[in-house]
């Protein structure tokens, strides 16, 4: 995300002109941060997915009302936390959180199977872990360590102070501390 | 510095976000602390460990599925979508709404006699016969109007009748009168009493007697066992007027103990359920004698087997509704003409088998 502001200003513009290519480069520039968010707060891809294009139409419905402020990326933060947050609290949810399809999936990365199998214990701990974590701290870890975005650019996104946004890291860092211990060396 | 100060900023020393007084203060504590030190490192292999987790990707064809979303749908399908969508929010509100509506509309209609009344007479209005003899122009007036009139006539006479009997309980023909009344007074398709019995008669003793029928329960105004037993000839109001005023409870009383003997059984007539059905045939019938012709009617009635369902008296005269089966009808006519000048209005061609004559005696 650092070094993107001088492309996220002409990005604005463009989709303030309407510009129909604009909306598509959008996407394209945000699909992974946007559903990583959604998927490690949902832990369920499908859910994840449908959320993640909530916070695109959003902002396609919305891009007027951006004032530039905060970053692009910021916006698109906050109102990925925000409908996830909700969605989490609202109870309407189809799927637990702690399915293992969240579980086996999230690490998408390309891994060969030998070390998918050494790491499968550690990842299924990791992302137990971090699911565990209340909803809130799961936020501020996921936007911190998993997305890396900075404390000032945490407390935009969630309209939060930075000591609130410190102390959360800290305490979430603590649970995982905890939950993780025997696979610290 | 202690160790659980030390350790609540080894977040913020991870981050770098320390500022240098802090910072100097941490590292001060850290060079003295071996319990510290090594759970700093725990802390920091912990967090490694979060950031190693691999990226997250969009599944493919996320950009696509996005795009496709955002173009705007036609305008019949937005619609159905602001209507509609979400389905789990906006169903139950509009279900809800259109039970309350209906329960809404039902608490009207219940609450509303009228209403009931005129969705009861309409159908039935057209069989409406004219009146005898010359039409009141009145009778020329659509269905519609002529209902409200009744309505209005009712509750007028109701009133009336309820005076005079008061001031004549003790009339000695009260009791006999009582006897053939039915339950409720129907509506009458006789629009020249309207215009003259209701209005003329009540409103010189209304004034005074207004605040009295007011202090009696609800129901003596509407039921029809009062309507019954408060019959009694006009000549003996004005004289028992004045002494009653000062005694209301009197005339509660009196009320209660009549009522027993005045409840007259309720006919088997079609009338008991279709109370608002106007007649099929409507006449006036002119007699020198007015307690003879009704004894005289009284005889014949029975005699048809006809049943005598609703009586209605008025300053004017009584009413009297009949139910007559259709094989006694001409007897009826032929009766009612030896009684006085009988005027019937027009039969409907098709007569039904029980056929609902109002008899208007005047004179």
């Amino acid at each position: 995300m650092q070094g993107r502001t001088g492309d996220d200003a002409s990005l604005v513009d463009r989709l303030r002109r309407g510009d129909p290519r604009a909306f598509e480069d959008l996407v394209i520039a945000y699909q992974h941060r946007v559903f990583g968010v959604a998927l490690r707060m949902l832990g369920n891809r499908a859910e994840a997915e449908e959320l993640a294009q909530e916070v695109f139409l959003r902002v396609h419905r919305a891009i007027g009302e951006f004032r530039g402020e905060a970053k692009l990326s910021t916006w698109l933060y906050a109102i990925a936390s925000r409908l996830c947050l909700n969605r989490l609290a609202s109870g309407e949810r189809r799927m637990t959180r702690h399915g293992d399809e969240a579980l086996t999936r999230l690490a998408s990365r390309e891994i060969s199977p030998a070390e998918e199998v050494e790491r499968s214990e550690l990842e299924t701990a990791l992302h137990r872990a971090i699911a565990a974590l209340s909803d809130e701290r799961r936020m501020v870890v996921v936007l911190r360590d998993l997305e890396g975005l900075s404390y000032e650019e945490i407390a935009a996104a969630l309209e939060l102070e930075l000591g609130t946004v410190r102390s959360r890291l800290h305490r979430a860092r603590m649970d995982l501390r905890e939950k993780l211990e025997r696979f610290l060396p | 510095m202690t160790c659980h100060d030390a350790r609540e900023q080894f977040s913020a020393l991870i981050d770098e976000a320390l500022d240098a007084g802090e910072r100097a203060a941490l590292d001060a504590h850290l060079a003295t602390c071996a319990d510290c030190r090594p759970e700093l490192q725990r802390f920091r292999d912990t967090v490694a460990l979060v950031r190693a987790s691999g990226p997250v990707r969009a599944p493919a064809g996320f950009v696509d599925r996005v795009l496709e979303a955002a173009r705007p749908a036609p305008w019949p399908r937005r619609l159905l979508r602001s209507l509609f969508l979400p389905w789990p929010v906006k169903l139950p509100i509009e279900a809800a709404a259109i039970v309350l509506v209906a329960v809404g509309v039902a608490l009207v209609y219940r609450g509303s006699p009228e209403l009931q009344q005129s969705a009861l007479q309409e159908p039935a209005a057209p069989v409406v016969t004219q009146p005898p003899g010359g039409a009141p122009p009145e009778a020329k007036t659509p269905a519609p109007a002529r209902e409200k009139a009744d309505s209005r006539e009712l509750y007028s006479a109701r009133r009336e009748m309820a005076r005079e009997a008061e001031n004549a309980k003790d009339a000695p023909r009260a009791q006999e009168r009582v006897q053939g009344f039915a339950k409720e007074p129907g509506p009458l398709a006789d629009k020249k009493k309207a215009d003259t019995a209701a209005p003329a008669a009540p409103q010189a003793a209304a004034t005074s007697r207004d605040a009295d029928l007011q202090k009696a329960p609800e129901s003596q105004d509407r039921q029809a066992p009062v309507i019954g037993k408060l019959d009694a000839p006009a000549p003996g109001a004005e004289r028992q007027r004045a002494a009653k005023d000062n005694v209301p409870e009197r005339r509660a009383d009196s009320l209660k103990a009549q009522r027993p003997a005045s409840a007259p059984p309720t006919p088997a007539s079609p009338s008991a359920t279709s109370a608002f059905v106007p007649p099929d045939v409507s006449g006036q019938l002119a007699v020198s004698d007015r307690d003879l012709a009704l004894r005289s009617l009284k005889e014949l009635v029975a005699r048809l087997g006809a049943i005598e369902t609703r009586r209605f008296d008025t300053s004017d005269g009584p009413i009297i509704e009949l139910a007559v089966p259709r094989d006694a009808y001409a007897e009826l006519n032929r009766g009612l003409a030896q009684l006085g000048r009988w005027q019937p209005g027009k039969a409907p061609s098709t007569l039904p088998v029980t056929i609902r004559v109002v008899v208007r005696i005047t004179g």
